[in-house]
């Protein structure tokens, strides 16, 4: 499904991804875990093409198709999903109206009619009761004085309405306590299937208690520098990054 | 627009004054508002129009009315008047139920008017009605002119020589905003100079709500000028919402002023829709203790517009609160202006006072003056004020686009959701659909204009 090869990718002319390889297949959930300032925000900003990532070498395949020469909302279209770490907070444009733009402008990327409000209410309705998010949400302006785990909660709302091919979550359990992880991690892993890959990006080893991944991956200087099974993550908590980093 | 000729100000100037007398002998005989007129005209001819050099009219220059030339006092309508009417009933209007006052050039049109009989409990006459009858002077002539001041205020002495149109309303304190009312005025493009006048009397305790909408016929070149003065008393609430969608050739003046008394609570939208210059000045004063006034503001500009909001509260007594928030749209080479002063007297103490004022700008050449200033004589206030400059945020603009939506499309929901905040505040909701509807039509235009967004 997603296939990275030798990306090297750099910010205000400093090189932060330094020959990145990742082949993610149909239906799997890698993990990418690392310290920080090791490159895995820059590695989901590169996949969501945010301004300001530059990619001086590699390629990066989605289906088939070369990713990096798509506009951000192509490849959002496409069926790429980055769950924000920091999600922006938009004044005066409502949830509801948002959500129903975007899921819009994929439905007819796909070829699928566009919904009206009350089709759109119907279907927001109810994956709004999966993350428990109250109604009054929906209303209200774009994660503008919403809590951190109520951002969270509407980047995986968001998720489910779209039902992209592949999401990428960003520290999706930063500042999350415990229920809200509970809820969040419930509402990616209802979207699991043995058709949508996921890439979970996380300091901490607590998400992928919840999330559980086929593979573990380890960056640090820009490199993937291991990769293991899910016991890799429970390594890495008991031993620290000093441990891989010491070893290579 | 491309005129061979231009005229110069002093000479408008000069044809206003000349005018003067053949504008009289229109009046009725025994307008008794004659002398006043004739005072106002003398007070007009020693200020003459305002001018660069004065500081409030520094970023705004009236050469602008040189390209059209000269505005007639007394030019009829040339358009026919079955026109006209087809033309004001396809105007969208607000939903529900209004009593609604519609002028045509400064006069009243009862055909195109809609009142209630029995139920309405506002009292209202058109104001040339009211100075016509003698009889109905003295409550005007107890008000009139005490706030808009005809010795420092140029145009409003050139409103007050030539005021025709517009309504003088009394609203009882047995008028619980019932029904709110539509005063719609429409220029048809006969190069003329209009001055309508509002004078509004909120009785206390009562409660209403009125909705004041100028527009132009087509690419109609009018100068209006006009002037609204609104008297709140003791616990009176009043909200005045102005709609201004003119073309984007005519040119406008306007001054609302308030006076409130204790307890009052007014709430005053100002939305700019259009106009090629466009200048709204707004003074409230919080005469007495616990008056509060939300004052919201609203400019949207594009390619050959300026645009300037000038507004001063005055908070004279205690425990009064103020809250202003003014934005502004400009796009192409369009020039706004907001000044905003605060003035909080040595009285005034546990004064509540905020302005805010964020503009954002679509285009390089687009370019906005903004002034917000504070003035606190008393020590134990809260107050705050500030202003913004900038484009639309690319990191909102990334977040829309990562969830598949265009980039020229998250452009415009979020040049969108910045408006709304303003229209949100509209207390009356049709009004705030109406609303909704005419700034989106504005922001559509911009996009077919400019291409920025």
């Amino acid at each position: 499904m997603l296939e990275i090869k030798n990306l090297f990718a750099q910010v205000d002319d400093k090189e932060i991804l330094s020959g990145i390889d990742l082949n993610i297949g149909a239906g799997e959930v890698h993990a990418i875990m690392g310290p920080n300032g090791s490159g895995k925000s820059t590695l989901s900003n590169v996949l969501a093409g945010r301004a300001g990532y530059e990619v001086t070498g590699g390629s990066v395949t989605f289906e088939g198709k070369n990713l990096l020469d798509m506009d951000p909302e192509i490849r959002a279209r496409e069926g790429i999903f980055l769950a924000f770490q920091y999600p922006a907070e938009i004044p005066g444009v409502s949830n509801d109206y948002f959500l129903k733009a975007s899921l819009n402008a994929v439905r007819s990327h796909r070829g699928e009619s566009e919904l009206d409000a009350m089709d759109f209410l119907e279907i927001s309705r109810e994956k709004m009761k999966q993350v428990e998010m109250p109604d009054d949400l929906m209303s209200r302006a774009i994660n503008e004085g919403f809590s951190g785990g109520e951002k969270k909660r509407n980047e995986v709302l968001q998720m489910l309405l779209l039902e992209p091919k592949m999401c990428v979550l960003d520290e999706t359990d930063s500042g999350l306590d415990i229920d809200a992880l509970r809820v969040v991690a419930e509402g990616v892993n209802a979207l699991r299937n043995e058709s949508r890959s996921m890439l979970v990006i996380t300091h901490y080893q607590r998400l992928l208690e919840y999330i559980v991944p086929d593979k573990v991956h380890v960056l640090s200087g820009g490199r993937i520098v291991r990769t293991g099974g899910s016991e890799l993550a429970l390594e890495l908590e008991e031993k620290g990054y000093g441990w891989i980093e010491a070893s290579t | 627009m491309k005129t061979a000729h231009r005229t110069p100000v002093a000479d408008l100037t000069k044809g206003w004054v000349s005018e003067f007398q053949d504008f009289l002998e229109t009046r009725p005989t025994h307008d008794p508002s004659k002398e006043l007129r004739s005072l106002a005209l003398s007070h007009f001819q020693e200020q003459g129009m305002p001018h660069r050099k004065m500081e409030a009219w520094r970023n705004t220059p009236l050469t602008l009315l040189e390209e059209v030339g000269l505005f007639s006092t007394t030019s009829a309508s040339k358009r026919p008047k079955s026109e006209i009417s087809e033309w004001v009933e396809a105007l969208e209007k607000p939903e529900g139920d209004w009593q609604r006052l519609v002028f045509i050039d400064g006069q009243i049109d009862p055909g195109l008017s809609t009142l209630s009989d029995a139920e309405s409990e506002m009292e209202w006459m058109a104001f040339d009605a009211a100075l016509a009858e003698g009889s109905q002077y003295a409550p005007i002539q107890e008000r009139l002119g005490q706030l808009a001041d005809l010795k420092t205020d140029a145009l409003a002495a050139l409103n007050t020589a030539y005021m025709q149109g517009g309504v003088y309303l009394r609203i009882p304190a047995s008028c619980q905003n019932e029904r709110p009312l539509h005063l719609l005025f429409v220029s048809t493009g006969s190069g003329s100079l209009r001055c309508p006048r509002n004078l509004v009397v909120a009785e206390s305790g009562s409660q209403s709500s009125v909705l004041v909408e100028h527009t132009v016929m087509d690419e109609a070149h009018d100068l209006t000028n006009c002037v609204t003065e609104l008297f709140l008393a003791e616990n009176a609430q009043l909200q005045w919402t102005v709609l201004e969608h003119a073309s984007e050739s005519a040119i406008r003046f306007s001054d609302v002023h308030a006076y409130q008394a204790r307890d009052s609570r007014l709430s005053l939208q100002l939305l700019t829709l259009g106009g090629r210059l466009v200048r709204n000045n707004v003074h409230v004063a919080l005469a007495d203790t616990g008056a509060e006034v939300d004052l919201n503001g609203l400019f949207l500009a594009s390619t050959g517009q300026l645009v300037d909001h000038h507004t001063e509260i005055n908070h004279a007594m205690p425990q009064g609160r103020s809250q202003q928030l003014h934005k502004s749209v400009l796009t192409g080479n369009a020039r706004g202006v907001f000044r905003g002063m605060i003035n909080v007297s040595p009285h005034a103490q546990k004064t509540n006072s905020s302005l805010s004022n964020p503009n954002l700008l679509l285009s390089d050449q687009a370019r906005i003056e903004t002034q917000p200033q504070l003035e606190i004589y008393a020590d134990d206030v809260k107050c705050s004020h500030g202003s913004t400059v900038g484009q639309i945020d690319e990191e909102a603009i990334f977040y829309l686009q990562s969830r598949g939506i265009g980039r020229n499309h998250a452009k415009q929901i979020l040049t969108r959701g910045f408006i709304n905040e303003i229209c949100d505040r509209i207390p009356n909701k049709n009004v705030q659909k109406l609303a909704y509807g005419l700034t989106s039509e504005t922001l559509e235009s911009f996009v077919n204009k400019e291409e920025t967004i």
